[in-house]
């Protein structure tokens, strides 16, 4: 595995922006407490995240309530509250937002910013750092928000928790000592355990090709991640259009639970468009418009694949943030709006309006109308971890759907090494040469129509041959008197072919012909125009030649081999 | 032990199968004109089979009409369409030239087919990551490595056959292939249907025999076929078929 390029190192350099113990912290002020008090988060009965106070006192994440209220008598222990800790975070995104563009929100507590603008601007790394986290710890009910610089945002994450300033290049080593639990997958962290693995830069050392037949695409993302390369596959995927699902809300929603409701089925739609062409989305943007206009958009960064929940949960984290805490009720809307859609134009007195060319989104003054969700970055979605002992050959009888998941992983390692459009599948289309009667897509890209119903006179009839070599051979007829044979315009054979030489290759006689079978295509065009007359030969040999004559030059399309 | 045997023996149930008998359960089914030439009457799962073909872009050095094997695309296409058909899922590597209509009228179901036309000089790798996950791995190791039984190439050949015997899966070699357990090569072919300036090919008569080492190859067998046959891909030549060697299986 190459070490990439200093220049290709600095360019994935991400500012976190990472604010401690967010959930117990928003609860704490969502409950009126006073700031310094001890207090606990808990999710599914045990700690999730505790105050700095309750920390000094020896609660921990993991502990069960009793425990954790034995060891800090006076704990404020408090229920989560998701929406509590977007709506709360997201003044904090727009003071970073103001300073340096293109924010991503990896959760409510967690941001990511690209540090190339801001390093420049604010005069190094540890400069723009140091400024970011403070206009977050500003903004935020936090105390202290803190930011550390990486390459990639996952390296970046465990910098800010650190409060480092990680030195160019210097990500795989400061990534080796952690242990391999901070990848987040339990199962995989196990396994490498089980294996003698126990930091990441054990992991890191692992060549990248078996980490991938072994663990498989997912396994493969996360030994990057490790390494501190960017997890991005090497092969940058367009998203194609018709990726990207919104839905008008008709009439517009005025609370939140309605827009959020409505996002569900939206975020399923996009999620079964992305698996039907084997894709996951690691990069989310959601756009959120309203019927004055006003539109709201974010980035969401996953780490993994999003899932259908996943998207609808941000969706809503996006609503309750921008709406900033009004019980979820949007402005009222003045009796003088009538538009159902989204307007441009805000004319008129709004309550409570918020001016138009204020550069921060304030709060919308009208109801929800359009949702737009676009994928932003996605990768070829793999499974997870292969067993190490899993049993191999399938029975003839397995499901069809098993071989179809074991199939669509060995294209994922293979596409890893190749390439995305290297791996291809056929699709029956129309056409008369032997060549256009099948077109190759890529493998993961949508297959298309199959159209064959519609006739094409003059296409080379059944048995198609099985052999045609991507560009044409050429190849020399001529006749018994060694003359080359010609066809007059008129569709009439100079003389039959007696004997055929093919790439330069010894002359063979030639058995039985039949032809010519004229061929002019598209001939209102001069561009694309193509005329040629083909015919079948078979040669002593054994051997079938479908020729080709264009231009007064033989070529062998295809060999019926 | 014959092809009819071999089919009630898959449709025991598993458990009272003496174990030499369930690898035979681990047969791939092909087309009923081919089984006569496949010891079982199938393609043996962690087999390697090498399919002769002389493509013509690479012209054969000694080019004596007669010489030489044909129909090995066509061949090929025939193999796999028994195993697509029952649901296999079939990979193909480093073959650009494959027709696809071709391999859609011999059976091979489209939707399970999976290309990799160029692979470059990786192609053992590609192929060993494919061998998890397809039944069926089509190979053509590039002329020139063929004769060499040491070096690269040679290693290639063997980690690739050991890695489809490990996870049950057939590969087929377009090309030679020193040490494969089967090989089936198909000659002496002839035309039907073109006469003097007018009709269209319209079927062929094959030959193939194959031949082999230990017990995936058995004894030497020839068969004639109908490849392609006129309104079907492959079909049996109606005549007895010719064999040489012990008796007809």
């Amino acid at each position: 595995m190459s070490t990439p390029a200093p220049e290709a190192r600095a360019r994935g350099r991400t500012i976190a922006v990472w604010s401690p113990d967010w959930p117990a912290v928003t609860a704490v002020a969502a409950a009126g407490l006073p700031p310094g008090a001890p207090a606990a988060v808990l999710a599914g009965g045990a700690v999730l995240a505790c105050t700095a106070s309750a920390r000094a006192a020896g609660v921990r994440r993991g502990l069960r309530r009793r425990e954790a209220q034995h060891r800090c008598p006076g704990l404020a222990v408090l229920p989560r509250d998701l929406a509590e800790e977007a709506r709360a975070f997201e003044p904090v995104v727009v003071a970073v937002e103001a300073s340096a563009p293109g924010v991503e929100v990896i959760r409510p507590g967690l941001c990511t910013v690209s540090a190339r603008g801001p390093a420049r601007y604010f005069g190094g790394d540890a400069g723009a750092a140091a400024h970011l986290a403070a206009q977050a710890s500003a903004a935020g009910p936090g105390d202290e928000c803190r930011a550390g610089v990486a390459e990639g945002s996952f390296a970046a994450a465990l910098a800010a928790r650190a409060g480092r300033v990680v030195p160019v290049g210097g990500t795989p080593e400061f990534l080796a000592p952690y242990p391999v639990d901070v990848l987040d997958r339990p199962d995989l962290a196990d396994l490498l355990r089980r294996l003698g693995l126990p930091t990441l830069g054990a992991f890191a050392a692992l060549p990248a090709a078996d980490v991938v037949a072994r663990f498989g695409s997912d396994g493969g993302h996360a030994h990057r991640l490790a390494a501190g390369l960017d997890p991005r596959p090497p092969a940058a995927r367009r998203v194609p259009p018709e990726l990207v699902v919104s839905v008008v809300l008709d009439p517009p929603a005025d609370r939140v639970e309605r827009a959020a409701f409505a996002a569900r089925p939206l975020a399923d739609e996009l999620h079964a468009r992305l698996s039907a062409v084997g894709l996951g989305c690691t990069r989310l943007g959601i756009e959120i418009e309203t019927e004055r206009g006003e539109c709201h958009s974010r980035l969401w960064r996953y780490e993994g694949v999003l899932s259908a929940a996943a998207i609808a949960d941000r969706v809503r984290w996006q609503l309750d943030g921008w709406l900033g805490g009004t019980a979820g009720e949007l402005a009222s809307r003045p009796d003088t709006a009538g538009a159902a859609g989204p307007s441009p134009g805000r004319r008129g007195a709004l309550r409570g309006a918020v001016p138009s060319d204020a550069p921060a989104p304030g709060r919308p003054t009208g109801g929800v109308a359009l949702l737009r969700l676009v994928p932003d970055e996605v990768v070829p979605a793999g499974r997870d971890q292969l067993s190490l002992w899993s049993a191999s050959g399938a029975e003839d009888e397995a499901a069809g759907a098993e071989l179809a998941e074991r199939a669509g992983r060995a294209l994922a390692r293979v596409q890893g090494l190749l390439g995305q459009p290297a791996v291809v599948t056929a699709v029956l289309a129309g056409g008369r040469g032997p060549g256009d009667r099948v077109r190759y897509v890529p493998w993961g890209d949508a297959r298309g129509p199959t159209a064959v119903e519609a006739p094409w006179p003059g296409h080379i009839p059944a048995p198609s041959p099985a052999y045609v070599p991507p560009a044409p051979l050429p190849a020399e007829v001529v006749d018994a008197s060694g003359a080359p044979v010609a066809v007059s315009p008129r569709y009439a054979v100079s003389a039959p072919p007696a004997r055929l030489a093919v790439a330069g290759g010894p002359a063979r006689p030639v058995q039985a012909w039949a032809g010519p079978w004229p061929a002019d295509e598209r001939w209102w065009d001069a561009a694309t125009a193509q005329a040629c007359v083909r015919f079948q030969v078979a040669t002593s040999d054994g051997a079938g030649w479908l020729l080709a004559l264009a231009d007064g030059r033989w070529w062998v399309e295809a060999v019926y081999d | 032990m014959s092809s009819a045997a071999a089919d009630l023996l898959a449709r025991l149930p598993g458990g009272s199968v003496a174990p030499a008998s369930a690898a035979l359960g681990r047969l791939l089914p092909v087309l009923p004109p081919l089984r006569p030439l496949l010891p079982g009457g199938g393609l043996r799962r962690g087999t390697t089979v090498e399919v002769g073909a002389a493509l013509p872009d690479l012209p054969p050095a000694r080019g004596r009409a007669g010489d030489g094997a044909v129909g090995g695309c066509s061949l090929l296409l025939a193999l796999l369409a028994g195993p697509s058909q029952a649901g296999s899922w079939c990979a193909v590597v480093g073959v650009p030239g494959l027709g696809g209509a071709a391999a859609a009228e011999a059976g091979v179901d489209l939707s399970r087919l999976v290309l990799v036309p160029a692979p470059g000089g990786g192609w053992a790798r590609v192929a060993a990551a494919l061998a998890d996950g397809f039944d069926m791995v089509v190979v053509r190791p590039p002329a020139g490595e063929a004769g060499g039984s040491v070096g690269g190439a040679a290693a290639d050949r063997r980690a690739l056959s050991a890695r489809v015997r490990h996870h049950g899966s057939v590969l087929l070699s377009l090309g030679a292939w020193p040490g494969a357990d089967l090989r089936l090569t198909a000659s002496s072919a002839s035309w039907e249907g073109l006469g003097d300036g007018h009709g269209r090919f319209r079927a062929r008569r094959v030959t193939v025999s194959s031949g082999g080492r230990g017990s995936a190859g058995g004894r030497p067998r020839v068969v004639g076929l109908w490849l392609p046959a006129s309104g079907a891909p492959l079909a049996a030549l109606a005549p007895a078929p010719v064999v040489r060697g012990e008796e007809a299986v």
